[in-house]
């Protein structure tokens, strides 16, 4: 593919459009972005983030794709900040529209807005860097309201979008599994957990009034069943009352790759959840082993939706699990996962969800040998997976995420000597299994839920 | 949409080189698409793997469960991994000539 930013693209041509006059439509929907009534959600730190940055470059130090790619600087994360800053200056301020020489503004063109449009595509907005910015500069809210910039002029990539948020509203969910093939995976499930535990459970699907409503990633019933089973397993335990639901009640399918990359597709998305959780009349939403959803149930909902809309609680499964084993009502036996497992802290439940603990009491409990991967929690490295990355693979997009963040990670999960690293995110674990492919390490990847599943005793 | 010339047809792919019409799809093509993904020969293996993806999309839609995939064709994700470097999912399924799975996967 045609070069553009780097040796990679994230975007194809035919997205792209570069033959298209764009300039305008994007300033005109870079203005919306910077009006307080049309934008309201994160309009004050996203302005507040053009304005005041004053190149220290602490984000650098601890940017992952800027650091692996041997400190390239169209990788720093005050650089990329800049390309969009100097657009803001020139077109949106009075000193860069009368001097821009002076001020750091400079025109956009058609190609610095095809460079500008792969370059918010090279960061997973995984905000360590907002993270140490000593003027709590938020980087990755500036890729995010450019991405949604490209998205209001049609640029977006199609994984996230046209066969993302798109295909989900659609089909129930962003795998497109019709309900005869989602029944036909639950039986699967059932016959796997029997013949490998020796026990026959139900799996509970569309079970209206339930108490918990046990949403996964679609994706992990394809990519990651061991992850859903391990679920049934625990709830089952646990002896609540619980469901899955199938796309037949709408949507199935926890992801809202809106997140990623709109406000417009996130909100739609999230609405067609909400109908379909309300619809269901479950208590609590407990969201599976996918990080960026918690984001949505948790933390994004509130801004969006007024509470009378959203009558039910929302839980991560591991704030459940946490929960349980500590209050006995589940039993787990730490010598079931004798191997040293260590964690790998999912960007979007560490930094910006606060589920740190949970999790580590989670594998404490139910692993022999749990080892800490340096560094941890707030200052983890993203693995690469985040914002959509994980299911992006066009051209030699891979490579960039191996090359980049799973090179970083590939350390980091060597020097901790484990045999397994849990995870709780699907885009973590789809990322993973591309750095243990990757760079040929001895190691397995497994979700939380499975590893406690293993660890149940009956 | 590009198109290729696989086995001597030209079909619509998208921008990862998987087929558009699944009518299309024929053991030559089969053999034209896994060259892209380089894999020289189709082995017996390699057509376990195939078939059974292919029947399972007749049936359903669309592609089964890795899991379910080892188990049906009795190959570990490894084994799978050494006849389709790409995976099941950009490999396997291209050569087979299903759409590309979408979402978390």
């Amino acid at each position: 593919m045609r070069k553009v930013f780097d040796d990679y693209r994230a975007l194809s041509d035919e997205m792209l459009r570069s033959n298209e006059v764009r300039v305008p439509h994007f300033l005109d929907a870079m203005k919306k972005s910077l009006d307080r009534r049309s934008n309201w959600t994160f309009w004050l730190p996203y302005v507040l983030s053009l304005d005041v940055c004053m190149k220290c470059g602490t984000c650098a130090e601890v940017c992952p794709v800027y650091i692996s790619s041997g400190r390239k600087e169209i990788y720093h994360p005050a650089v990329r900040s800049e390309l969009i800053r100097k657009v803001y200056r020139r077109y949106f301020t009075w000193p860069g529209r009368l001097f821009p020489g002076l001020v750091g503004a400079e025109d956009l063109t058609e190609d610095k807005l095809d460079a500008l449009a792969e370059s918010i595509y090279r960061c997973t907005v995984c905000r360590r860097c907002a993270y140490v910015c000593p003027l709590a500069i938020d980087n990755g809210l500036i890729v995010r309201e450019a991405r949604k910039i490209f998205d209001a002029i049609g640029i977006a990539p199609d994984e996230l979008k046209e066969k993302g948020t798109r295909k989900q509203l659609e089909m129930g969910n962003a795998t497109g599994t019709p309900t005869a093939a989602f029944l036909d995976i639950i039986e699967f499930l059932e016959e796997e957990i029997e013949d490998q535990r020796g026990y026959k459970i139900k799996i509970p699907v569309d079970k209206k009034g339930a108490e918990y409503l046990v949403m996964h990633n679609a994706g992990d019933y394809l990519a990651f069943a061991e992850t859903v089973m391990g679920a049934a397993e625990i709830f089952h335990a646990a002896g609540v009352d619980w469901t899955l639901n199938s796309p037949d009640t709408g949507i199935n399918d926890a992801v809202n790759y809106g997140v990623f990359f709109s406000d417009i597709e996130f909100t739609e998305v999230l609405k067609a959840q909400i109908k379909t959780i309300v619809n269901l009349g479950v208590k609590t939403l407990v969201v599976g082993e996918c990080g960026h959803a918690f984001e949505a149930f948790k933390y994004l909902m509130l801004r969006l939706i007024p509470p009378s809309e959203r009558p039910f609680e929302v839980k991560s499964i591991l704030e459940l699990i946490d929960e349980w084993i500590r209050e006995g009502r589940i039993k787990v036996d730490p010598e079931k996962n004798p191997e040293p497992v260590t964690y790998h802290d999912s960007c979007k439940l560490g930094r910006l969800g606060g589920l740190y603990e949970e999790p580590r009491r989670i594998l404490k409990a139910c692993c022999k040998d749990f080892r800490e991967m340096e560094p941890n929690r707030e200052m983890s490295y993203c693995c690469g997976g985040g914002s959509g990355f994980a299911i992006m693979t066009k051209g030699d997009f891979l490579k960039f995420r191996m090359e980049t963040y799973g090179k970083i990670k590939a350390e980091q999960l060597k020097a901790t000597g484990a045999s397994i690293v849990a995870l709780a995110c699907s885009n973590c674990k789809g990322q993973f299994r591309e750095i243990i492919n990757y760079y040929k390490l001895p190691l397995r990847f497994a979700g939380i839920s499975e590893l406690v599943a293993n660890a149940l005793v009956r | 949409m590009p198109k290729m010339v696989l086995a001597g047809i030209e079909i619509e792919v998208d921008e990862d080189g998987f087929i558009q019409d699944p009518e299309k799809w024929n053991e030559e093509v089969a053999k034209a698409l896994a060259e892209t993904e380089g894999v020289t020969e189709l082995t017996e293996d390699h057509w376990k793997v195939i078939n059974y993806l292919r029947q399972y999309y007749q049936q359903f839609g669309i592609a089964p469960m890795i899991r379910k995939l080892c188990k049906e064709t009795g190959f570990s994700l490894k084994q799978i991994y050494d006849l389709f470097p790409s995976g099941p999912a950009k490999g396997a399924c291209k050569i087979a000539g299903l759409p590309k799975p979408t979402g978390c996967v």
